[in-house]
C-alpha cells in the first residue's frame, strides 16, 4: 500500500488484514492435534517421488496441474493430511504458484489440513443412514472413543479423541443407502451398522 | 484393506430382469479378467471392432438408452454432439462420483464387475473416437479405485486396452482420477474442472457443453457408469432388439437403488416402465415395516420432487395415450410418467418415508446436505442453501414462526432457474415439494409465539448489533 491512496481504504484494509489473517489460523492453516503423533513427518521420499512422477504421466504434458489430486492423495495417505510443505512441493512438482494447491486443499472436504487419529472413522449422517441411526451410531462411537465432537465446526469437522487413537467426522452420503447406517474407517468401509455394533467395530481396529 | 462385501444370499426377484447387475453378488464370482473372460466377456467389444464407429453410435441411437447418471438424455444424441469438423482429440470421461443420496448402483458395478464397465467404455470410445478416457471415481471408494486399475492393467495385457486393440490399430489408454469428497464433482462441468486441477467450479452453459468444449477445451463425452455399461449390451443384442426391452422412448432396464422405510431395501433392476411403483414397494421390497404405512417416497435420488403415497395423479401411462386418474401406487416407473407426476426419475435412487417420521425433520436431513454441497459460485445457491439449512433448523427445534415456512418457499423459488448448474434446481426443488405438500405439517410446528427474537445466543448478539447501528 502506497501513501498516496485515499485514507478510508488504508483504514479499512487495517481493520480487514488481521482479521482475516485469524479466520484463515483458526479455521483452515494446519495446527497440531492429539492425532499428530501418529503420523510421520513430511518428507519426500524416492519412493512417493516414483509414485507421483507415474501419476503425472496419465495427463497430457501441458496439463500437468491436473494431477494435483492424484498428488495430495499420495501425501494424504503418506502422512495423515496435508500440511503447508506438502502443500509447496506439490506446487513445485507442477510447475504451478502454492496459491493454487491451497484453493484446492480447502475447497475439498476429504482434504484435511490437520492429523486425524490413527484411525479415522467417517459416518454418513444423509437422510437414508440418518432413518437407519446413523446419529446414534455417532454418539456411541464418541462415547466408546472419549470423543467430544462440541468443538467441531463447518471449517473443522474432525474430532480427535485425547489419547489421538480415535478421530470421528460425519460425512454426506456414502452411496451405500440400502445397508444403512455406514461408515468409512479408514479405508475400510462397514454397512449394516446400528449403534448396538459400534464397540465390536472399534475392536476390530488398535 | 478391508474386503469388498458379497451378499450371497441376495437372490434376483423373479420380477427382475438383470442385464447389468448379472454378476452382482453372484456365487464364484470374482472382478477378476479369467472369471469374466469364461462368462464370454470381451466378446461385445470384438463384435465392435468389426464395426465402423458411425454403425456404433447407430447401434446406440436405436437402442433409445437414455443416461441413468439423473437427466435422462438420449446417450446416443450426446455423442453426435462432437463437431464433425473436430481436430482436437476427443474424451471420455466416466462419471463414478456417485453421491446423489440415496442412489448406490455404480458403487457395486466398480467393486465387483469392473470388467463390464471397461468393456462399455472401450465401445464408446472407439464410437466417439476418444483415445484416452479417465474414470472419475469418488474418494470415498477407495477399494474401488484400487480394484479398477487392477482391471485397467489386466485389461492392457489381455490386449483389450492400449495399443492396437485386438489387432483392430485402435489405441485407448484408461486412467483411474479420484475425487475427494465433494458432490458437485458430480455435475459433468464441476468434474471436468476438478480433473483439470481447480476448484470444481460448474462452467456456465452455453457456450461450454462438454461435447463442444469440454476437458482441456476439448469435445468430452461424460457419461454414467451405468450408461457406459449398457453400451457393450446394445452391441451384444443390436440396437433394435435392446429398444424392445422396457417400453417406447423409455428402453432398457434400469437399476433401482431402495432405501429407507421399506423391509427390504437394496438394488432391484427392472424393465423400465414395466413395474409400478406399487409392485416396486410391495412386492420387491416386501412392503411397509411392521404396523407402519407409506407416507411419501423420493422416486429419483434426493433432489426429486418428493410424491406423497396418498395423492392421485392425472397422467397417460404408457403405451396409452389417454391421460387417466391414477393413484400413486399405479406409477409406472419410466423417466416420461415420472415427469408427468410432477418429479423425476433421476438416478434411480427410491428414499422411502412411513408415517413415522416428521417431514420438518426429513429436509432438515436433506438441507444439510445440499447447505454443506453448494460450490458457492452463484449467491442464490450459496445463500439460499444455508438460509433454507437455518430455516429448517429452527422448525425442528420448535423456534419457527409461520412466516418462516413463507420465507423458506420464497427463497427455494428464488433460487431455481437462477444459478449456473442445476445444482440451483436440486436443492429447492426437495422445499418446494415438502413445503407444497406437506404445508400443514410444517405448519403445525411453527407458533406465533416465536415471533420475538432472539431465539439463540447467536441473534441476541446480531440484534444488539442491529440496535446500536
Ligand atoms: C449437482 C449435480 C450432481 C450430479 N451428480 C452426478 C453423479 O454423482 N453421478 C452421475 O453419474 N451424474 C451426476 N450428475 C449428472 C451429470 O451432470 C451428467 O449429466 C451425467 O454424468 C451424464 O451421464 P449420463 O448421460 O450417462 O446420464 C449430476 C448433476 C448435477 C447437476
Ligand atoms: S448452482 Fe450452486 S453448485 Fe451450481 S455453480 Fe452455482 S453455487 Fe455452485
Ligand atoms: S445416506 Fe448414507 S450411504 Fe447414502
Amino acid at each position: 500500500m502506497t501513501d498516496s491512496e485515499p485514507f478510508p481504504l488504508r483504514f479499512f484494509a487495517a481493520l480487514i488484514i488481521p482479521m482475516s489473517d485469524t479466520i484463515l489460523n483458526e479455521q483452515v492453516a494446519s495446527h497440531q492435534t492429539a492425532g499428530t503423533k501418529h503420523h510421520t513427518p513430511f518428507e519426500i521420499t524416492k519412493e512417493i517421488e516414483k509414485q507421483a512422477d507415474q501419476r503425472i504421466k496419465h495427463y497430457p504434458q501441458d496439463r500437468k496441474r491436473s494431477a494435483v489430486l492424484p498428488l495430495l492423495h499420495i501425501v494424504q495417505s503418506e502422512f495423515g493430511f496435508i500440511s503447508p510443505e506438502a502443500i509447496e512441493w506439490v506446487a513445485g512438482k507442477l510447475e504451478v504458484e502454492p496459491i493454487k494447491i491451497e484453493e484446492v486443499v480447502t475447497f475439498y472436504p476429504g482434504l484435511r489440513q490437520h492429523a486425524p487419529g490413527k484411525h479415522h472413522i467417517r459416518v454418513c449422517r444423509t437422510l437414508s443412514c440418518a432413518m437407519g441411526g446413523s446419529y446414534e451410531l455417532m454418539d456411541k462411537l464418541c462415547e466408546l472413543a472419549g470423543i467430544d465432537r462440541s468443538e467441531a465446526t463447518h471449517h473443522n469437522p474432525i474430532a480427535v479423541s485425547p489419547c489421538g487413537t480415535w478421530s470421528v467426522e460425519f460425512s454426506e452420503c456414502l452411496a451405500s443407502c440400502g445397508t444403512a447406517p455406514v461408515c468409512l474407517v479408514n479405508n475400510d468401509f462397514h454397512e449394516d451398522l446400528p449403534a448396538g455394533k459400534a464397540s465390536d467395530l472399534l475392536a476390530n481396529y488398535k | 484393506m478391508g474386503k469388498i462385501t458379497y451378499q450371497k444370499s441376495k437372490q434376483p426377484h423373479p420380477r427382475e430382469m438383470r442385464l447389468i447387475f448379472r454378476n452382482i453378488d453372484r456365487e464364484g464370482w470374482d472382478p477378476s479378467l479369467k472369471t469374466f473372460l469364461a462368462d464370454g466377456g470381451y466378446k461385445e467389444l470384438k463384435k465392435a471392432l468389426k464395426m465402423t464407429p458411425g454403425e456404433v453410435t447407430d447401434e446406440v441411437k436405436k437402442s433409445g438408452l437414455r443416461g441413468r447418471g439423473g437427466a435422462g438424455f438420449p446417450t446416443g444424441v450426446k455423442w453426435g454432439f462432437i463437431p464433425p469438423n473436430n481436430q482436437k482429440p476427443v474424451y471420455l470421461i466416466c462419471n463414478c462420483d456417485e453421491s446423489e443420496p440415496g442412489t448406490f448402483k455404480d458403487r457395486y458395478i466398480v467393486h465387483q464387475d469392473p470388467h463390464q464397465l471397461i468393456e462399455g467404455m472401450v465401445i464408446s470410445c472407439y464410437a466417439v473416437g476418444a483415445k484416452v478416457a479417465y474414470i472419475y471415481i469418488r474418494e470415498e471408494f477407495p477399494q474401488a479405485a484400487e480394484i479398477v486399475e487392477q482391471a485397467i492393467e489386466e485389461a492392457r495385457k489381455g490386449g483389450f486396452l492400449g495399443k492396437n486393440i485386438q489387432g483392430s490399430k485402435f489405441d485407448c489408454e484408461f486412467y483411474v482420477h479420484r475425487g475427494a469428497g465433494a458432490y458437485i464433482c458430480g455435475e459433468e462441468t464441476g468434474l471436468i474442472e476438478s480433473l483439470e486441477g481447480k476448484r470444481p467450479y460448474p462452467r456456465i452453459k452455453p457456450p461450454y457443453f462438454p461435447a463442444a468444449m469440454g476437458l482441456y477445451m476439448a469435445p468430452t463425452i461424460v457419461n454414467n457408469v451405468e450408461t457406459l455399461c449398457h453400451v457393450k449390451h446394445i452391441i451384444g443384442m443390436s440396437g433394435e432388439d435392446y429398444a424392445k426391452i422396457g417400453t417406447p422412448r423409455n428402453t432398457g432396464t434400469r437399476i433401482l437403488c431402495v432405501s429407507g422405510d421399506v423391509q427390504k431395501p437394496g438394488y432391484y433392476e427392472i424393465e423400465v416402465g414395466k413395474m409400478t411403483m406399487g409392485e416396486l414397494l410391495n412386492d420387491l421390497c416386501g412392503g411397509p415395516k411392521e404396523d407402519r404405512s407409506f407416507k411419501a417416497v423420493i422416486p429419483g435420488g434426493s433432489s426429486a420432487k418428493i410424491l406423497r403415497c396418498s395423492d392421485k395423479f392425472n397422467v397417460s401411462c404408457p403405451p396409452d395415450t389417454e391421460k387417466r386418474e391414477i393413484n400413486f401406487e399405479e406409477i409406472p416407473l419410466d423417466f416420461d410418467t415420472m415427469a408427468a407426476c410432477g418429479s423425476m426419475a433421476g438416478s434411480g435412487g427410491v428414499i422411502v418415508i412411513d408415517d413415522s417420521r416428521k417431514m420438518s425433520w426429513v429436509l432438515n436431513n436433506i438441507n444439510e446436505f445440499y447447505a454443506h454441497e453448494s460450490c458457492g459460485q452463484c449467491t442464490p445457491c450459496r445463500e439460499g442453501s444455508t438460509w433454507m439449512k437455518k430455516i429448517t433448523d429452527r422448525l425442528v427445534a420448535g423456534k419457527a414462526t409461520p412466516s418462516d415456512i413463507e420465507t423458506l418457499e420464497s427463497v427455494a423459488y428464488q433460487i431455481d432457474g437462477r444459478t449456473i448448474c442445476a445444482f440451483g434446481e436440486a436443492c429447492a426443488w426437495p422445499v418446494e415439494a415438502i413445503v407444497d405438500k406437506f404445508r400443514d405439517e410444517l405448519m403445525a410446528e411453527t407458533s406465533e409465539e416465536n415471533e420475538a427474537l432472539p431465539h439463540n445466543s447467536e441473534e441476541e448478539a446480531q440484534r444488539r448489533y442491529l440496535s446500536s447501528v
